[in-house]
């Protein structure tokens, strides 16, 4: 009895030695690998960050809720928008909506943002496409969060009178903050997009920017829910 | 030899045994990849992403920060490969961590001629039900010589 006794004390002590130095094992092997360095002598790879980003969200996180055209009023189309436009002679039973897109620097480093619609109006509402618009327009969300291209905060479209759009000239002499400020179509072709901020701050109380959507449907677009992906694209700047 | 100790030598190496099993299966790939021969290199990058109420971009690239994603939309980094191994080598990309669910690559097992260079995008989708804060992740790509 001692015997067998003494015997499976053996068999434990050599089982948990077996494991830890199984455990201790894979532990240091394994953490040598996950240090990435080079097992040959016939290169190594290397990983590089990219200094862009981008964010993909849907319009219908702006909710109007369900509705109609006005027709009976003679009306061919509901304009609404997310300053809480939603006229009720022109749109019957959607929502009215202040709720606007809220886009933030989140690094360390200033950002060019760009900003592309994967639809157009056409392509977003059906029916009769000379009555249907889908716009956009840009506004800092937090004071002088934007900067134009030499790091001011003046836009050309406020020195012009306070209404009018950065015109692809400005933006191109890098003379835009917010682009455009005033309702515009959304920019459908591309890769990236139009340019909505040439240089968003990161400082905290000074990096955000934000942008409205204002919707005009036709009374012959095709009923069901409709919807549209924005791509905010934000590459690093000085 | 007492019942008591030989008792107290079986929870022992019970514990013990769970430990590794656990051990085991957490680090699976990780095991598998370090067992394979085949494998030349290994490098890991952090990942996150701030589920929020609103949207924000980080192009900070000491890591694949995604920014302030909300729920159901997505967050878009893209990192470049560069190969300097004078052999075709095959990149795989798996990922691990809380995000790792939410996470896919725009390419994987990609075949690298030597000395060539690929973009590869990597996207995080937040799922509906994702609770608000900084979920993170880790993303790894292995190497691995072709025969």
């Amino acid at each position: 009895m001692i015997t067998s006794n003494k015997l499976i004390l053996a068999l434990i002590v050599v089982f948990i030695g077996v494991t830890l130095f199984t455990q201790y094992s894979l532990l240091s092997q394994s953490a040598i690998k996950i240090m990435g360095a080079a097992s040959t002598d016939t290169g190594t790879a290397t990983l590089t960050i990219g200094t862009a980003g981008s964010i993909r969200f849907a319009v219908n996180a702006i909710d109007f809720g369900s509705g109609s055209v006005n027709t009976s009023s003679g009306n061919t189309q509901c304009i609404l928008d997310t300053n809480g436009t939603n006229e009720s002679s022109q749109c019957i039973s959607f929502s009215a909506n202040t709720t606007y897109f809220q886009l933030e620097n989140d690094g360390t480093a200033n950002v060019t943002v760009q900003l592309l619609s994967n639809k157009d109006a056409s392509a977003f509402f059906g029916g009769t496409a000379t009555l249907a618009s889908f716009r956009y327009a840009v506004f800092n969300n937090e004071s002088q969060s934007c900067r134009n291209g030499t790091g001011g905060t003046g836009t050309v479209g406020q020195i012009g009178g306070g209404t009018g759009n950065c015109t692809a000239a400005d933006d191109t002499a890098g003379n835009c903050t917010v682009s455009p400020m005033g309702w515009t179509d959304v920019n459908s072709t591309g890769v990236t997009g139009a340019t909505i901020c040439q240089r968003l701050l990161f400082t905290d109380l000074n990096d955000s920017i934000g942008f409205d959507i204002n919707i005009t449907i036709p009374y012959d677009a095709p009923s069901g829910a409709k919807s549209a992906t924005f791509t905010a694209t934000a590459t690093s700047t000085t | 030899m007492r019942r008591s100790t030989l008792f107290v030598g079986l929870v022992i190496l019970l514990v013990i045994t769970s430990m590794v099993t656990a051990f085991y299966y957490t680090n699976k790939q990780l095991i598998s990849d370090y067992l394979d021969p085949a494998v030349i290199q290994v490098i890991t990058i952090p990942m996150n992403v701030k589920v929020s109420e609103h949207f924000g971009i980080n192009t900070d690239s000491d890591a694949l920060h995604f920014g302030k994603v909300p729920p159901t939309n997505e967050g878009i980094r893209g990192f470049t490969i560069n190969s300097t191994f004078n052999m075709s080598v095959q990149a795989e990309l798996w990922f691990s961590g809380k995000i790792a669910p939410w996470v896919s690559a725009s390419e994987n097992n990609i075949i690298l001629a030597p000395f060539e260079t690929k973009y590869i995008n990597i996207t995080v989708t937040v799922p509906a039900d994702a609770t608000t804060g900084t979920k993170k992740g880790t993303l790894h790509v292995v190497f691995r010589s072709i025969p």
